[in-house]
């Protein structure tokens, strides 16, 4: 016997916070996605946490695609601040939308 | 299993095929634009032929009846509309010209695996799919940095929607134990009152609300369109918000209407969203902005069709999308005619349209007032349909305010009307020379936008068996 | 409290603290670590939850490529030392207001779930039933993800390959 659902729910839901907060709270494009990484692997604990509470396969599924979609995601993601950082010298997100530090 | 019935994926996906064995070969625009029409239309001709085709695929995950395909048909026209207007596909670098082709028949199979899942591992994986081919799709903008800026805003806003929407189906799950949507219409009516279901329904239509740009994920719109190639957020404005529309309304039936709280919550996302996008079109100058902000607007008066979750209200929502497509799509014609270098045009630059170009100024006039809601186009119906269905559930004040939002719109789009048949234009404007085939396609846009206006029963009526075939 | 419990709990601790300790760095380098290891306490998570394929791959995958990724990235940037300003107050408030709404929700969850659910029992899955499982029933999943996958080789091509867009004439020059 393990614990009851919701403790893993407190648990994701906690995570899943810590995730957003750094996806809205820093400026930094590298810690932004970092904050979507947490996000995403939150999802995964409250799925593969459901699939034993049902006992069922699904849940695990569901996880094993996230890993999936998180790898895509932290390509493409990755290769998008790498270019961003080619061109304009910089990775912070306000700096990018305001134009004003373009290097050319 | 039967391959019949899979038979518009099955061609979605041999087009994107082709164009991945296309993009290796030597650079020919004309040659990947010849095949991609070909393609693509071969794609429309299967979903219409096997619109009323039956079944459910994949052990369950995927299930095909009126109402996917219906939904699938509109995709697909949608598809094939924006091969058509990509012959002169100047936004993008010749070399990108086959991975554009891909990128939208990948987009456009997601998207249509989207509208026929059920279950919500398959949801989920075809939503990533569908957007992270626009997000590509939106980066391959030719020039500097034109897509730079709204590429990232696009991918980390899209990125933490679906993150958001994963978790709400984390929740769902973890709440019922049901993972196909066909268990979930049974259990949730019974577990509406717990928190976590309804939290977790709230988080999972996060992610639509993304690709739909309703409100609080609305910031994306208009600099997406700016960046994006014409072509690029003529889709985006067409086909993606018509399978949205799709999911949004198989996720609300789910609830049965048994929840007034999330009915509320719609219904103030769908108020803050018509209020906000016609209130901040009007301050636009640029036309693909202008365009974005109506679109927000739009989607929320699709929400009051889908927040009814009665027969009616499904019925014109689903009109509703065809509607969008059908206008949308016509403003994006003209768009890429009159600004053929693929740079983005100022709404200034519309002015003296009807002597440079009469069918495409009276294109944009009917779409304009499409989207107005002026009779007897569709755009009239769309809003009728939805507003009667409102009113049959008694939401009297949010019909009110719908209706007061459609006077405000219709101010900004006589602007552009203004702008394009009263305005003189300016020195060393010439006659347009539309793409070939352009105005005879703006011709037919119009007739069928008049058309549909004035006698929408055929259409209605099979729109009505799809919204029965969702129950 | 029987021995998985106690694990349970020493997880989430390790989990929840190494993640705060991330989010919270200035130090990118350090906030990737701190990251494995809270990736680690994850996969040893989905161990407890009886899942060992998912652990294993949560290992090899998010711990080891992905975060991997991010430091190379952030070495190759020479973003080491590159002092973030942390938290700035425009920021604070829509990420505060978010987080403070959602941990209402969250509150207001654990309080209303006083029913005294059961503990899960503990069971696991064995990798061979499970990527039976996988492939019986979600197979058109695993072809939309390898698409997916195929997708985003293209957009990083096309962004690799445009990178050096702003030096690539200089180089081109200088041969």
């Amino acid at each position: 016997m393990i614990v009851p659902y919701s403790q893993v729910l407190v648990l994701a839901g906690l995570l899943f916070l810590m995730g957003m907060f750094c996806l809205l709270s820093r400026r930094n494009l590298i810690m932004m996605v970092l904050g979507l990484e947490i996000m995403l692997n939150a999802s995964a604990v409250a799925f593969v946490g459901a699939a034993l509470r049902w006992q069922h396969l699904d849940g695990q599924a569901v996880a094993i695609f996230i890993i999936a979609v998180a790898a895509a995601e932290v390509s493409i993601g990755l290769g998008l601040i790498v270019w961003i950082y080619r061109r304009t010298g910089t990775v912070d997100a306000g700096c990018i939308e305001s134009d004003a530090c373009r290097i050319d | 299993m039967n391959w019949m019935i899979f038979s518009p994926e099955i061609c979605c996906l041999a087009t994107a095929l082709v164009f991945l064995f296309l993009s290796m070969a030597p650079v020919d625009s004309r040659r990947d634009y010849i095949v991609a029409i070909a393609l693509t239309g071969v794609a429309v001709c299967a979903s219409l032929a096997g619109i009323h085709a039956q079944g459910e695929l994949f052990h369950g995950t995927y299930r095909i009846d009126l109402f996917s395909q219906v939904f699938k048909s509109m995709l697909l026209m949608g598809l094939f509309l924006v091969v058509v207007i990509s012959s002169g596909l100047n936004g993008i670098e010749r070399r990108y010209h086959p991975e554009f082709y891909m990128l939208l028949t990948i987009c456009t199979l997601a998207l249509m695996m989207l509208v026929s899942a059920v279950h919500i591992l398959t949801l989920y994986v075809a939503l990533e799919l569908s957007s992270y081919s626009l997000y590509i799709l939106v980066f391959l903008r030719k020039g500097r940095d034109q897509g730079t800026s709204s590429g990232m805003k696009f991918f980390l806003i899209g990125a933490s929607a679906s993150a958001t929407m994963l978790f709400g189906l984390a929740l769902l799950y973890g709440a019922t134990n049901a993972a196909y949507f066909r268990v979930l219409i049974e259990v949730i009516p019974g577990v509406i009152h717990q928190p976590e279901v309804i939290l977790g329904l709230a988080l999972a239509l996060c992610g639509f609300f993304f690709k739909m740009a309703v409100f609080p994920f609305h910031f994306w719109a208009p600099d997406v369109y700016e960046g994006a190639a014409h072509q690029v957020a003529a889709y985006i404005s067409t086909a993606s918000k018509v399978a949205v529309i799709a999911v949004l309304l198989r996720m609300a039936a789910l609830t049965g209407g048994a929840s007034t709280h999330l009915v509320h919550f719609l219904a103030i996302l769908a108020i803050i969203s018509m209020t906000v996008g016609n209130l901040t079109a009007i301050a636009q100058k640029d036309l693909k902005r202008l365009l974005a902000f109506s679109s927000i607007a739009h989607a929320g008066y699709v929400l009051v069709g889908i927040l009814c979750i009665s027969p009616q209200g499904n019925t014109s929502a689903i009109f509703y999308a065809l509607t969008v497509l059908l206008l949308k799509f016509t403003c994006f014609l003209v768009v890429v005619q009159v600004a053929f270098d693929g740079e983005n045009i100022e709404i200034d630059r519309l002015a003296g349209l009807h002597r440079r170009s009469p069918i495409m100024a009276l294109a944009l006039m009917t779409a304009l007032f499409g989207l107005a809601g002026i009779p007897p186009t569709i755009g009239f119906t769309g809003k009728l349909l939805i507003f009667t269905a409102a009113m049959e559930k008694g939401y009297f004040a949010l019909v009110l305010i719908a209706m007061f939002n459609v006077v405000i719109s219709l101010y900004y789009y006589l602007l552009v009307v203004r702008a394009a048949y009263l305005l003189e234009p300016a020195e060393g404007e010439g006659a347009l020379a539309p793409m070939p085939g352009a105005g005879i396609l703006a011709g037919t846009l119009v007739a069928a936008i008049v058309a549909i206006g004035i006698y929408p029963t055929p259409i209605l009526e099979l729109i009505r068996a799809a919204a029965m075939a969702l129950g | 409290m029987t021995i998985y419990s106690t694990l349970f709990y020493l997880l989430a601790v390790l989990i929840l603290a190494s993640t705060a300790i991330a989010v919270t760095r200035r130090n990118m380098v350090h906030a990737v670590i701190y990251l494995v290891i809270s990736f680690f306490g994850s996969a040893l998570l989905f161990y407890l939850f009886g899942a060992p394929l998912l652990a294993a791959l949560e290992v090899i995958i998010y711990a080891g490529a992905i975060m991997i990724l991010f430091l190379f990235i952030v070495m190759m940037l020479r973003m080491e030392g590159l002092e973030d300003r942390l938290f700035p107050l425009k920021q604070w408030l829509p990420a505060v207001g978010v987080c403070f709404v959602y941990g209402m929700v969250l509150v207001m969850l654990i309080v209303s779930d006083t029913t005294d659910a059961p503990p899960m029992p503990a069971a696991a899955a064995a990798p061979a039933t499970f990527g039976q499982f996988l492939f019986q029933r979600h197979w058109l999943a695993i072809e939309i993800v390898s698409m997916l996958l195929l997708i985003a080789l293209v957009g990083v091509l096309r962004l690799g390959r445009d990178a050096g867009g702003k030096t690539r004439p200089e180089s081109e020059v200088a041969q």
